[in-house]
């Protein structure tokens, strides 16, 4: 890392916290940024490429790449912890989100890497990355509020309302989305702290969501972690480095650099409604999910992974899988139709004298209109589900492609 | 008391309430919702085929996770359409025009205490089968290969579903009785020692 790494990340950071408000109010500074941001190359080298996407080390060595034609953080391995920190820009214009957006992507290429991020007051943290990474989304209001919205990617519809929304205060759409993850808590919130730190002068942070997941899949050899109602979760899942990833999840239109190789994010709170559920016997429960709680197979089935036939009938003709439940009405009929779901559970403490305990739905998908709407509006009329669980949240933004090496994410939307 | 045999005692007094809870929940349990009657009745025989199945519970039940078959020989469900949920009954429309024959209804419900009910009964239509030369001769009549069938079908219907007894919990009685008795007798020993 150079010297002139360190000034011109500094004079980025004067140019976020400085220029743009204190110039503004009329004030001349004695850190004198570049007049121009976008001139500055603020990103480190990095030892990890693109090409490196496999990572050698395990634990707390464990490191994700930074650049490459992805952001990490959706396509890999779900960590055991991750965040995500809803904020808006407090002057809206296109410079800000583009020092955001350079801003974040500094810290990141840095963190990630367990490299202090620059004036790391606790470099001893940031060695310890533990499959940090650090993941960056935009949301359509941005795009609206900076006047660019003729540059909003196809794909970031308006999620329509759905009848089981019930929305509390503040968990709805923000400006920017920023997903930090991470097996070890202590390095995801100093992440999150030298994030937040940076950007304080930029924006506000609306929310901040913390999700958790078991440390270790709920079978051998299976995929779906339990969790706060006991299921595995997370079973049906396009497999990460086949083709059938890259469809449901990674944009191929061949928009600008920043658009192909993006994705949507839709993250919902979902608060579950824990003292109605335990009040039902187990058939029930696993009839309302489709699965069995134990094994997460199939009712009627043995392993969490096996095939089997939705639609199919006991001796009597009744369905094994009955019509309403989840698995059931939420299944999507095509690989076009399916999302990459990667489910934390939440503990938000004591609501009205019962535990606030629920769901992180983030949700990943190349074009939520042919994906996600579908299968949420199926979800919202038909599913056996919705009577133990209440939607008090919903967001969706656009994860811009990986950065380029030595670029940042989202380079060239605002600028 | 010493300090040790006080805990000693806390800890008694505690599992036995606690088991006095868990005893009380498997109580609850048991007396969860059950089939309390039917038209057609089990076991019942019709001189006519019935327009529909309508089944009552001990419960009141939730429009969820239904589902109903009415199949005779042919195992073809002679629903003609969807069930409705009212109260403490379920009804499905069935075919008026029915052959004469045991039917077997097969059903999932679940009640408003959140317990899944699954059993069959069954119930038969007396009568002839219609003559092989059929107007309608594209209807299924019968599956059933021809010659026994001609006979008309005699009064006693199959017996009434043996083989699928409503689930229950199966706590006996007398269990409960003397599990309950040393709950009682434990708790009262261990406040009587806490209060010394
Ligand atoms: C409280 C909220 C939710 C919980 C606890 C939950 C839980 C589960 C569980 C246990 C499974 C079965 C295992 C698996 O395949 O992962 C599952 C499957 C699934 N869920 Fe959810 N889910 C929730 C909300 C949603 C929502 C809002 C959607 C989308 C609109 C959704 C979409 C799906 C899909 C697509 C599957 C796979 C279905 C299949 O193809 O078999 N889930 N969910």
């Amino acid at each position: 890392m150079t010297t002139s790494h360190h000034l011109s990340r500094r004079g980025l950071l004067a140019a976020g916290g400085v220029a743009l408000i204190g110039v503004a109010s009329g004030c001349t500074s004695a850190a004198s940024p570049p007049a121009n941001p976008t001139a500055a190359s603020p990103l480190p080298p990095s030892a990890t490429t693109a090409s490196d996407a496999a990572t050698q080390a395990t634990g707390q060595d464990l490191v994700y790449p930074f650049y490459g034609a992805h952001q990490s953080g959706v396509e890999t391995p779900p960590t055991t912890l991750q965040t995500f920190i809803g904020l808006d820009l407090i002057d809206p214009s296109p410079r800000t989100a583009d020092a955001v957006l350079r801003l974040v992507s500094d810290d990141a290429a840095r963190l990630t890497q367990g490299q202090p991020a620059l004036g790391d007051t606790e470099p001893g943290i940031a060695a310890s990355p533990a499959g940090l990474t650090i993941t960056v989304g935009i949301g359509r209001q941005l795009f609206e509020r900076t006047r660019r919205a003729d540059a909003i990617p196809d794909s970031l519809v308006e999620i329509p309302a759905f009848p089981t929304d019930a929305f509390e205060k503040p968990w709805v759409q923000t400006d920017m989305i920023v997903q930090i993850a991470s097996d070890d808590a202590v390095t995801l919130t100093h992440a999150t702290r030298m994030v937040t730190k940076d950007l304080s002068t930029l924006v506000s942070v609306r929310w901040m969501q913390d999700g958790f997941l078991p440390n270790e899949p709920a079978v051998p050899g299976g995929v779906g972690r339990r969790n706060l109602m006991g299921q595995v979760d997370g079973t049906v899942n396009p497999e990460p480095g086949t083709p059938d990833f890259n469809t449901v999840v990674w944009d191929d239109s061949e928009g600008p650099a920043w658009v192909t190789g993006g994705t949507v994010l839709v993250l919902r709170r979902i608060r579950l409604l824990l003292d109605d559920w335990e009040k039902l016997d187990p058939t029930t429960q696993e009839n309302v999910i489709g699965r069995h709680q134990d094994s997460g197979a199939p009712l009627g089935g043995t392993s969490e992974l096996e095939a089997f036939d939705y639609e199919a009938v006991d001796a009597n003709g009744l369905p094994v899988i009955p019509e309403d439940a989840h698995i059931r009405v939420a299944r999507a009929a095509s690989t076009e139709q399916m999302i990459l779901r990667r489910p934390y559970s939440y503990n938000a403490g004591m609501r009205n004298g019962t535990n606030d305990m629920g769901l992180l739905f983030a949700a990943y998908m190349r074009d939520p209109a042919t994906s996600y709407i579908p299968m949420q509006t199926r979800v919202a009329e038909l599913d056996a589900f919705n009577r133990w669980n209440i939607t008090i949240g919903s967001a969706a933004y656009f994860l811009p492609a990986g950065a380029r090496e030595g670029g940042y994410i989202g380079e060239g939307i605002f600028t | 008391m010493t300090g040790w045999m006080r805990r000693v005692l806390v800890t008694a007094v505690t599992l036995a309430a606690m088991a006095a809870g868990g005893m009380a929940l498997a109580v609850t349990a048991s007396a969860h919702a059950e089939l309390v009657g039917s038209s057609p009745a089990d076991g019942e025989v019709l001189d006519a085929a019935p327009d529909a199945v309508t089944l009552s519970f001990s419960e009141r039940l939730v429009e969820m996770g239904a589902a109903i078959t009415v199949r005779g020989a042919d195992k073809q469900s002679i629903t003609t359409g969807p069930l409705a949920i009212d109260g403490f009954d379920m009804t499905v429309p069935v075919d008026p025009n029915a052959v004469p024959g045991t039917y077997t209804v097969a059903f999932r419900v679940v009640s408003e205490d959140g317990h899944t009910v699954t059993s069959t009964f069954q119930y038969s239509v007396a009568g002839q089968l219609p003559p092989a030369a059929s107007p309608e001769p594209t209807a299924p009549v019968s599956v059933e290969p021809a010659a026994p069938q001609t006979a008309p079908l005699s009064a006693e219907p199959t017996p009434p579903a043996a083989e699928a007894p409503v689930e229950s919990s199966g706590i006996s009685p007398v269990v409960l009785v003397i599990g309950g008795a040393v709950i009682v007798g434990l708790v009262i020993v261990g406040a009587i020692a806490l209060r010394r």
